[in-house]
């Protein structure tokens, strides 16, 4: 039983990371074409979009190394648990905007909860997008193969529906460990450490 | 057929390019049945996915071609990386007096099979996007999809093969810079395929 609850535990961490690491790639992405735009028009639109962007990266990257750390079992991991909780009571929920503000913000500045919420809803998506085409052609020419994979995917859709609503800290808690990793990264950058996640950030 | 017609007004709610998101959005209180919606619409041909498996779709509809912006759309939500390059771009910017029969774009991803009519994706490796910026080769954006600038839409042809590039002479050169078209092949330079 305990066997099974760590297996389960373990592949929703896996499932976690795998979302992270396909969202930071998409956002890098964007930013790539949006650094590329603002340097050849420097308009103030290109500027706001790679300033958001940057930030919704560095955030990001630092809820994958949480997970890593999570994973790997770091020891410094129930001192940061701790802070998270201590330091949430802090945490000002954020304001939401009615929809005209929104449209005339060039691009939404989202909460770290939202950020996340919306990488593991990306990755469901992703994996269902998956799902259909294989569901398509399986009706078309069934194959045992092609049956095993769809058991598998449909699987992974209902984990990763289940960590986006019930795998993930609460939000205020999820802000505090965002910003501290953020701060902690941005340290090890400036000591010229080699940065968690770096291989998808740079790819 | 009934239940076709009991689907409708969920496609008719729609805009003509939508993701999975979007559809679950539309109908929140049955997300699950989002995805058995969608292939009951592909089963039928009333949509397609945009480029199989990114969950993007955009629907059909008989003697109503996708226009460009519809299909800019659709390449913006599943290319994150897209940039217009070639004799699409210098038509679009008013350099040539060819017009392109297909719309070329560059992406990242290597996954490159495209489900619209008339668009045609080709792989750039990272290092492109940087010496872009470096180079400073966007020329704005055609609904809202960047296109590169005359002087490195050259420069791009002659480094990769396989782009469509309009005649000599139908090329305005009058508008083009030789300086900034040397340095462009310069920052191109290294990523010729070997």
């Amino acid at each position: 039983m305990g066997t099974q609850q760590g297996a389960g535990k373990w592949r929703q961490q896996e499932l976690g990371l795998e979302a992270v690491e396909t969202r930071l790639q998409a956002l890098q992405e964007y930013l790539a074409v949006y650094r590329a735009s603002f340097a050849s028009s420097g308009s103030a639109d290109s500027h706001a979009r790679v300033r958001v962007l940057r930030r919704d990266v560095s955030r990001l990257r630092a809820w994958g190394w949480y997970l890593i750390a999570c994973r790997d079992g770091a020891r410094w991991l129930p001192v940061v648990q701790w802070l998270a909780r201590v330091f949430s009571v802090l945490v000002v929920p954020q304001r939401h905007r009615s929809r005209r503000q929104q449209r005339t913000l060039t691009m939404r500045h989202l909460s770290s909860y939202s950020l996340v919420e919306r990488a593991y809803a990306a990755q469901e998506d992703d994996i269902q997008g998956r799902l259909l085409t294989l569901r398509l052609a399986q009706r078309q020419s069934p194959n045992d193969l092609r049956a095993r994979e769809i058991k598998r995917l449909e699987r992974q859709v209902d984990e990763v529906v289940l960590l986006r609503l019930a795998g993930l800290p609460e939000a205020r808690q999820l802000t505090v460990i965002c910003h501290l990793l953020t701060w902690t990264m941005a340290l090890r950058s400036c000591l010229g450490l080699r940065l968690p996640l770096a291989d998808v950030a740079d790819r | 057929m009934q239940a076709m017609t009991m689907l409708s007004p969920a496609l008719d709610g729609l805009p003509r390019v939508f993701t999975l998101s979007d559809l679950k959005q539309l109908q929140p209180e049955e997300s699950g049945g989002a995805l058995d919606t969608v292939l009951r619409w592909l089963e039928a041909g009333v949509v397609k996915q945009v480029a199989p498996p990114r969950p993007v779709f955009y629907k059909v509809v008989l003697g109503d071609p996708l226009t460009d912006e519809d299909r800019c759309r659709a390449l913006l939500r599943a290319f994150p990386s897209l940039v217009m390059v070639a004799g699409s771009a210098l038509w679009r910017q008013g350099l040539s007096r060819q017009q392109d029969s297909v719309l070329e774009c560059c992406v990242a991803e290597t996954e490159l099979s495209c489900h619209l009519p008339d668009v045609r994706l080709h792989w750039r490796p990272p290092a492109w996007w940087s010496a872009i910026r470096r180079a400073g080769g966007m020329a704005g954006d055609y609904h809202g999809v960047p296109m590169l600038n005359a002087e490195l839409v050259l420069a791009d042809a002659s480094t990769f093969s396989g782009v469509w590039m309009p005649d000599r002479e139908s090329v305005d050169w009058d508008r083009l810079s030789t300086a900034r078209l040397s340095e462009a092949s310069d920052y191109l330079r290294e990523l010729r395929p070997r």
